[in-house]
């Protein structure tokens, strides 16, 4: 762990960032409750200093200004004026870190293809950890004390620890002041019923995380780093299981995040609800990335009108917040695309009305959308929209079902005799987790005790018995 | 808190259960196995054993020399096995009772540099509770290991074999005979071939791996054991690289010194040639085309042609 921290590796290891929760919130515990929340903030810039301590600065920046902006907002009455102040450094900065070298790039290639010649902007940067989360923690913040939904913060500490909270800093969940400010006010302590709840969460997310999302990493990039050499069913099979990879990660460190949230005492947003799941795209949007999705409801397509227009602009408004959407993922045509690509889905899918559907109905409908996302995940992994579109010509082109192609599609899982035992592994604790999220959605009424018991013994064994625990980052650390 | 106290005490004794579980469930369905160590102690006996890394196993058809010849051959390959893992799958199967006339050793420079480490955990499905005991010791001593490593071998090694046996293991034993892969592999291009980069991050020979080949020297001279170095073919530019040369010449001063007999590739034994003090006597060639890309599958794995090229020349030195 020492030497994770020194080589800048140490919030890719999930045993590390476990182990690293694990020692704050037992030390959070011992600390007398009036000086908790000065502990958490200490523990948030020694967290950041360890993670990203080069960066550190930026964050400090940006939290001590729009804590500034907050509080003129609440005395002055150019309210506007302090909204604009505080938001536009932080989105400048998100800019400037994230898409600056993106746009530089597009320019260049675009006075190539002009014959016009380039331009010698062609700067770099190192991304801060964490940066598209804590902006939009604090552009939410300050949209939120504008419109006055609830007064500005007054302690500069109480809002430091927001911004920067340790559990949420890596890949969010991007969780709203208001909700935040609750729990500090109920007084952060013990609360028996949610730490249980909190347990559930991390032995959950350490499962997806480490039992599912990590055992595919290496198939998945062996496939997606050169397409062309795997037979079309590798391929296939490597979409599929990058979409399942993508959500288990995600949504597994997103687990273990809430899960120490709730054992510190702070009731967090549900960042996924089993949104492969989903009947249709618009489900989909309300199951995936909850807290991102919602944020980009509230302050952006209802900013832009929303639904209380045309709709043509409604249309607009959707495609706008989706094509944002694609473009906080990363700085890339691909990632446009792919945000592009839902957007249009997304205005093409019907209001879904109430209404009691049959089985077949069901299945097919939640396949369909799981093959849509899946496709649109293919823009999202590729390293280009060139090679996104070539993946896809792949699957089908030249597509068999025989021994060879079965054999040649297991063999990228370890590359020798074991890939038929890794393959059959991984597909069945799939199905497990599967089995374990239809019961969870068709659940009415809370868990018996010993049932929920039951799963986090299983979940517990099998992150001991089956997991990967490699210094494999988190796929959402990187946007 | 009571009910988190509870759920951890269960998967602990679940955990704890689960080890001897597995290796004892595990230990004796390999006895008739096409591939692995327990075969060849429940046989007891074998006249031309070929032990060696994925190199061999891919790249050796041990039938094809058996063919032509009433003697019992049998291949045992471990990903990466280098010579002071050999040397420990040596001394277990000497003291398990098993007999073996010769001894063909895979003789690829690389594993002479390397650090040494467990490098496939199906050393440790094949073996007994003492030899992990050892194993580990051996590897913590003369490499890095430490408590990772440890938990590794004793509790996840082999899991997902474990895990889906009924399944996956009649489908991984029907692609082997006799330790050797029956699976057919297409050579690849010479583009293809002359871009993929060469991985060595050990340029000098490894203490530890040196010692350890004087042990496999030793423990077949205590148990009357014919002992051969053998060079499975690589593809040219491994062949050309300066490291693979250097080491390759190290490794036969090494041998020679000890008066141990080798087999080698012609482009390697001109390499050799170029050294002051030769034994030739000691040294048998075979020809073999380096450059034929269709031979290989990569830098240093043959391909089903080339296995079968080379299996038949390897075959007709050792009949010689």
């Amino acid at each position: 762990m020492i030497a994770q921290i020194f080589d800048g590796t140490f919030q890719n290891s999930t045993l590390s960032l476990i182990l690293a929760f694990a020692v704050i919130t037992a030390l959070y515990y011992v600390t007398p409750k009036k000086r908790r929340l000065y502990f958490l903030f200490c523990a948030n810039v020694l967290f950041y200093l360890l993670c990203d301590y080069k960066m550190f600065a930026i964050l400090a920046a940006e939290t001590v200004w729009t804590f500034l902006c907050g509080g003129w907002m609440g005395r002055n009455k150019n309210r506007k004026g302090c909204l604009i102040a505080g938001i536009i450094p932080v989105i400048m900065a998100l800019f400037g870190f994230k898409y600056f070298g993106f746009f530089c790039e597009s320019i260049n290639s675009a006075l190539t293809a002009f014959g016009i010649g380039t331009t010698e902007m062609t700067l770099k940067l190192l991304i801060p950890l964490g940066i598209s989360y804590y902006s939009f923690r604090m552009i939410g913040y300050l949209i939120d004390v504008y419109k006055q939904k609830y007064e500005h913060e007054t302690n500069i500490i109480t809002y430091a620890v927001f911004t920067s909270f340790f559990v949420h800093i890596i890949s969010g969940p991007i969780e709203r002041y208001d909700r935040f400010r609750k729990s500090v006010s109920e007084g952060l302590t013990f609360r028996s019923e949610l730490a249980q709840k909190g347990f559930q969460r991390i032995l959950l997310g350490l499962f997806m995380k480490a039992v599912i999302a990590n055992r595919l990493s290496g198939y998945v990039n062996t496939v997606f780093d050169s397409p062309g050499t795997h037979p079309s069913l590798a391929l296939w099979l490597a979409a599929f299981f990058y979409s399942v990879q993508l959500y288990c990660d995600f949504a597994g460190y997103s687990e273990i995040a809430v899960g120490f949230s709730n054992l510190l005492g702070f009731d967090t947003i549900e960042n996924f609800r089993r949104p492969y799941l989903s009947m249709n795209i618009r489900d989909f949007w309300s199951r995936w990335h909850i807290s991102l999705s919602s944020w980009l409801r509230d302050y952006l397509y209802i900013s832009l009108g929303g639904n209380h227009c045309s709709k043509l602009r409604r249309a607009l408004n959707v495609m706008v917040t989706f094509l944002i959407c694609g473009m906080w993922h990363g700085a890339g045509w691909n990632f446009l695309f792919w945000g592009g690509y839902h957007g249009v889905l997304n205005i093409l899918t019907p209001k879904e009305r109430e209404k009691k559907r049959s089985f077949i109905y069901q299945l097919f409908s939640v396949l369909f959308t799981f093959v849509v996302v899946m496709f649109g995940w293919i823009f999202f992994r590729s390293s280009s929209l060139g090679t996104a579109f070539l993946y896809i010509k792949r699957m089908f082109v030249g597509f068999a079902f025989d021994r060879n192609s079965i054999i040649n599609s297991i063999m990228p899982f370890t590359g020798d005799n074991t890939c038929v035992a890794f393959f059959l592994t991984v597909c069945l604790f799939i199905l497990i987790f599967l089995i374990f999220e239809l019961l969870e959605d068709k659940r009415r009424k809370p868990q018996k005790s010993l049932t929920l018991s039951a799963w986090q013994v299983f979940f517990l064994v099998s992150a001991v018995l089956f997991g990967v625990f490699g210094a494999s980052s988190f796929i959402y650390a990187n946007f | 808190m009571k009910r988190i106290l509870y759920v951890v005490l269960a998967s602990l004794v679940l955990i704890c259960a689960f080890v001897p579980v597995k290796k004892f469930s595990l230990s004796h369905r390999m006895d008739n196995a096409e591939f692995g160590m327990s075969r060849l102690i429940s046989d007891g006996e074998i006249d031309r054993l070929f032990i060696g890394s994925s190199i061999f196993r891919q790249g050796l058809d041990v039938n094809i020399i058996g063919a032509n010849t009433s003697r019992s051959v049998y291949l045992l390959s471990y990903n990466g096995n280098q010579p002071c893992l050999e040397a420990s799958e040596l001394r277990y199967l000497i003291e398990r009772g098993v007999n073996i006339k010769e001894l063909y050793v895979d003789m690829y420079a690389y594993t002479l540099a390397t650090e040494v480490s467990l490098s496939d955990d199906r050393l440790v499905l094949d073996t007994d509770f003492k030899y992990m005991a050892e194993l580990y010791k051996m590897l913590s001593e003369k490499g890095k290991a430490g408590i990772k490593e440890l938990f590794e071998m004793a509790v996840t090694a082999n899991n997902e074999l474990f895990l889906t046996w009924p399944l996956s293991y009649p489908l991984v034993n029907s692609r082997y005979r006799n330790g050797s892969s029956t699976a057919g592999n297409v050579g690849k291009t010479a583009e293809i071939l002359n871009s993929l980069p060469i991985y060595t991050r050990f340029f000098n020979l490894n203490f530890e791996q040196v010692t350890s080949l004087f042990e496999i020297i030793q423990l077949c001279r205590e148990n009357n054991i014919k002992l051969v170095f053998v060079e499975a073919p690589k593809y040219l530019k491994i062949v050309k690289n300066k490291t693979y040369r250097v080491i390759m010449k190290e490794y036969m001063t090494l041998l020679a010194a000890e008066n141990v007999q080798m087999i080698v590739t012609d482009q390697t034994f001109s390499t050799y040639l170029e050294m002051k003090d030769t034994k030739l006597s000691l040294i048998k060639t075979y020809e073999f085309d380096s450059s034929n890309a269709t031979y290989f599958q990569d830098l240093i794995h043959l391909s089903t042609a080339g296995r079968e090229a080379f299996s038949a020349a390897l075959s007709e030195l050792i009949e010689k």
